[in-house]
């Protein structure tokens, strides 16, 4: 059985984007962890799915609630906090 | 969320990689990433900068910023477009890991569909001896590790596959089942345009995995097609996945800049997103090339996102540009300054012949999910085109 181990970072320099790199890594860190916290839900909902009576579009349709409520949970911790400066901000802006 | 974009799956064919569901839900969940970051965290790029960036810039230069360069230097230190930024670029990263997981455990089996594969409906010729451009050796175009080039086994075909499944995930669906809307929106054109135009022989640049290259075998039956790239992995895959499909293309290891076709072998060349991964001086050579190559009265068409002078508001230029800095594509900012009739002056194509057009995407299907805007990690998301080309001159003596 041939095993092929393909090359895992894209030749090129990296961009820094904040002035602490551990927060570069940090956030890779949290994105990766986010994946996996995703397929293991995928993988609960396969079970219910095999031990469920309910139609497919039922399921579906859960599917979707689930991955909606799985991105405001993302953004909740990783993003809300910046948009909600900025929606302040225009907020207070507007009423100017 | 990914499933409100990808109206139908992924077209199988022979040596598409196959996922399991632990692959599919990481694929899936990139997909669903990317689309959250264009709907719902990039707007706020464009308040941060009309709130921060915008009027702090005019403070000290006494001036709004004028043009996408002066648009970058207000927004370099702005937190929100950092913190996108670097959500961006994990995206890219984490889709590449992610097609690369399936690849990697059926390598063996692809590069055994690619050797098995004789339907004889095209060609595949190699030229190992081939020197690769240093604008494909200097960086990883895309952020895609190893390139379109780099073999990881004997016969490899891995980055080809890696790239037909990554496409797939990057446009989130909107090229259609066989991530062929570039090839269908160009033939759109030219037979609207064009509807008297029967190529007898066609050739595309840079053809890489064969996207864009089936739909002119449907449109132009009677053609002999030819389709080069400097890179043999997504070329093996490109012949398995064409022969799979039933389309007659020849495929060939070679660079647009010096090929071995003889002078006038074709009525009609074609490119898809190939300029922008290439360079300013290697352009220079394909243009000589595409003169050479033609037939008196030919065509050339080339498809990329819009240049910048096209763009209203230098914020949006701005955005467009992010793939030069954050996603490995060096001439992207080069190529997106090109001037058509400038390059038809230069190298001698009929100026009058020379045209710049929006088309629309093919795929209509997608449309209600599109957001209207370039912006990185979501190509396809403006649903339409850019369009540029030019004719030889007819007069041309033979």
């Amino acid at each position: 059985m041939m095993t092929v181990n393909m090359q895992k970072a894209a030749r090129g320099k990296r961009p820094k984007y904040f002035d602490d790199e551990a927060i570069d890594r940090c956030l890779s860190m949290v994105m990766a962890l986010a994946q996996e916290v995703w397929v293991m839900r995928e993988r609960c909902r396969a079970r219910v799915v095999w031990t469920s009576a309910a139609s497919y579009a039922t399921l579906s349709k859960l599917r979707m609630s689930e991955m909606a409520t799985f991105w405001n949970w993302v953004s909740f911790w990783v993003v809300r906090r910046a948009w909600f400066d900025l929606k302040e901000l225009d907020a207070l802006a507007r009423s100017q | 969320m990914c499933a409100q974009v990808a109206t139908e799956p992924q077209r199988n064919h022979a040596i598409l990689p196959q996922s399991l569901s632990e692959e599919t839900s990481r694929q899936d969940f990139v997909r669903a990433f990317k689309l959250h970051l264009a709907h719902n965290v990039a707007p706020g790029n464009r308040l941060a900068y009309e709130l921060h960036a915008a009027p702090e810039f005019e403070k000290s230069h006494g001036q709004r910023p004028a043009d996408y360069a002066q648009v970058r230097e207000a927004m370099r230190d702005e937190p929100f477009y950092n913190f996108w930024s670097a959500m961006q670029r994990n995206s890219q990263e984490m889709m590449w890991r992610a097609c690369q997981l399936s690849v990697e455990r059926q390598a063996e089996t692809l590069i055994q569909r690619y050797r098995e594969t004789d339907a004889g409906h095209g060609t595949l010729t190699l030229d190992p001896e081939l020197p690769l451009p240093n604008y494909h050796k200097a960086v990883d175009i895309h952020c895609m590790p190893g390139g379109y080039h780099t073999e990881f086994a004997p016969d490899d075909v891995a980055n080809g596959a890696v790239y037909d499944r990554a496409v797939w995930v990057y446009v989130m669906g909107r090229m259609g089942p066989l991530n062929d809307d570039m090839g269908q929106s160009t033939v759109n054109f030219i037979k609207t345009v064009h509807p008297e135009f029967r190529p007898s022989r066609i050739l595309e640049f840079g053809c890489g995995v064969g996207h864009s290259t089936l739909p002119y075998a449907d449109a132009y039956p009677d053609a002999e097609f030819h389709a080069i790239d400097v890179a043999a992995p997504v070329l093996r895959y490109a012949h398995a996945r064409a022969e799979s499909l039933g389309k007659a293309v020849h495929f060939s290891q070679q660079n647009a800049e010096a090929t071995n076709f003889p002078d006038q072998s074709f009525d009609l060349i074609v490119s898809h997103i190939f300029v922008h991964e290439t360079s300013h001086k290697a352009m220079q050579n394909v243009m000589r090339e595409t003169y050479r190559l033609l037939k008196p009265g030919g065509l050339v068409v080339h498809l990329e996102t819009p240049p910048y002078s096209q763009m209203k508001d230098p914020f949006d230029a701005f955005i467009l540009d992010w793939d030069t800095y954050n996603n490995n594509e060096p001439y992207w900012q080069g190529s997106h300054e090109i001037d058509a009739g400038e390059m038809a002056r230069e190298f001698g194509f009929d100026t009058e012949s020379t045209f710049e057009v929006m088309q629309p995407s093919a795929f209509e299907q997608a449309d209600a999910h599109r957001t209207r805007t370039f912006q990185g990690g979501d190509f396809a998301g403006a649903g339409v085109w850019y369009l540029w080309g030019m004719r030889k001159p007819a007069d041309v003596e033979v």
